[in-house]
């Protein structure tokens, strides 16, 4: 017969077998601690990330436009041949050129489009794809926005461009021009003093070829295969 | 820092760098000419014409002067209203020959119904003779056909004042004769069939005018500019009898008459 001694140690033994072990739920309670504190710390990182990169884009888009301010000036009162260079500073100035650069083409100094067209080329070759996105905005308005020279160079620089994303844009901007009179165009004439200021019928004429042209060379362009070529592997634009 | 980062840095920095260097030396030289798109109409661009030996306050009331002579003249050409010429002066604004004018910029000008744009000098009296040399673009002409550029030097005794001189440019024939021509090949080009009277009529007319101004013995650009008018004419006379568009007399014309004009010179 076991004695008393034996019988206890043996009921000790038990009891402590009978006592439930640290479960996940325990040790997960235990590490919440420290886990809190990371996620924490990773969250603050990431939004003050965030709102740094958010703040120092604002300042480079002030500072941009501040460096630009005189160009602009510059180059709106510019003669034709002063305002290439006026028109590739201010292109060498990426995405906060583009827009600036239309509103000189919508401004229609005769003379200043070939340059504001080749400043639109230079910001292409930092920016591509936002520059493609604002041409886009250009043939995409349907409010008479513009008139009709600016949608004419922004059909013919989304060709020059490879701007491929454009293409259903395109093609929709082209069935629009098929059936539009001078009265219903998605773009106005150049008489500015005009209360009604309309294309003539071969102005309207003029931008659909340049949209059928700029369509079939975008086209072209998406059935070759990609080699990498073109503008991001000359200019690094972003991708 | 990406390459691409780095290119367009490098590209932005070079750019600026040019334009710093470039801007101010150039800016001053030229003006724009903001009058092109607000003046309604068809348009004669008058550019600086330069005086030789004369201080710029003094070439700058020479320039008034005809533009006033200038614009009386054509005010008074038997034109109706909605086709009347319109100076438009661009003082500063000197062209350097065809760079001047890429085929974009003669595009949008032709838009914008400009017809003619003149610039020239008035060379110092030399040997009891003055020098005049004009240059004219007419806008609307197709560079494949005609060369549309031309230089023209005129001379004559030596005039006692510059008042005189200036009397004399403004009574140029030259400057409506081409501006007609332009007016003619722009009509038919943006109207149509409902040009062709007006335009037969100018084609005429500047036909005429440019005989008398080029005299028995037209050369190089003159001859070619009289050929293509002759050509203009005939072509309207074809065009006129076949349009389905037009109503007017010409389509009555007999084969007979169509074939007098065009063999006359006019169908080349």
């Amino acid at each position: 017969m076991p004695s008393v001694a034996d019988r206890l140690a043996a009921i000790e033994k038990r009891l402590d077998e009978l006592k439930p072990g640290k479960d996940r739920w325990d040790k997960f309670e235990k590490l919440s601690v420290a886990l809190w504190a990371v996620v924490t710390y990773l969250v603050s990182v990431l939004v003050t990330g965030r709102i740094e990169t958010a703040l120092k884009e604002r300042e480079l888009h002030l500072e941009n436009v501040k460096d630009m301010q005189e160009i602009m000036v510059q180059f709106h009162s510019a003669t034709d041949q002063t305002a290439m260079s006026s028109a590739l500073a201010l292109g060498a100035h990426g995405r906060y050129a583009a827009v600036p650069l239309i509103q000189e083409l919508q401004a229609g100094v005769v003379g200043h489009r070939p340059a504001a067209e080749a400043g639109l080329r230079a910001a292409a070759a930092i920016d591509h794809d936002v520059v493609c996105r604002q041409l886009s905005g250009v043939i995409d308005n349907r409010t008479r926005l513009y008139q009709f020279e600016v949608h004419e160079s922004a059909a013919r620089l989304l060709a020059d461009l490879e701007c491929v994303g454009a293409i259903d844009g395109l093609t929709q901007y082209k069935e629009r021009l098929a059936g539009a009179t001078p009265a219903t165009a998605p773009f106005t004439g150049v008489n500015f003093m005009a209360s009604r200021n309309d294309p003539a019928a071969a102005d309207l004429d003029r931008v659909r070829t340049q949209a059928e042209a700029a369509l079939t060379a975008l086209r072209s362009v998406k059935s070759e295969p990609d080699t990498g070529a073109g503008w991001h592997r000359w200019f690094g634009g972003s991708p | 820092m990406t390459s691409g980062r780095i290119a367009g840095r490098a590209l932005r920095l070079l750019a600026v760098a040019i334009a710093a260097l470039v801007l101010p030396t150039l800016a001053s030289a030229q003006a724009v000419c903001a009058d092109i798109n607000s003046v309604p109409g068809f348009k004669i661009v008058l550019d600086d014409i330069q005086f030789a030996a004369t201080p710029p306050d003094d070439q700058k009331l020479l320039m008034q002067l005809l533009i006033s002579h200038l614009g009386s003249r054509l005010e008074d050409l038997p034109d109706p209203a909605s086709s009347r010429y319109h100076l438009v002066p661009c003082p500063g604004r000197i062209p350097v020959g065809e760079a001047s004018f890429p085929p974009l910029t003669v595009r949008d000008l032709v838009t914008r119904d400009v017809l003619l744009e003149v610039w020239g000098d008035v060379f110092r009296p030399s040997g009891g003779k003055q020098l005049v040399a004009i240059n004219y673009v007419m806008m609307p002409l197709p560079r494949d056909t005609v060369n549309p550029f031309l230089q023209r030097q005129y001379e004559r005794k030596v005039v006692s004042s510059p008042d005189e001189v200036v009397e004399w440019l403004a009574g140029f024939d030259e400057i409506s004769a081409y501006a007609t021509v332009g007016r003619a090949i722009r009509m038919i080009d943006s109207q149509g069939a409902p040009a062709y009277d007006s335009a037969k009529a100018d084609l005429a007319r500047a036909a005429q005018a440019l005989g008398r101004a080029y005299g028995a013995h037209p050369v190089g650009a003159q001859k070619q500019l009289l050929d293509y008018v002759d050509a203009q004419q005939c072509a309207l006379l074809q065009r006129a009898r076949s349009d389905v568009a037009y109503k007017g007399t010409m389509r009555l014309l007999p084969q007979a008459t169509v074939d007098r004009t065009c063999g006359s010179g006019g169908n080349q």
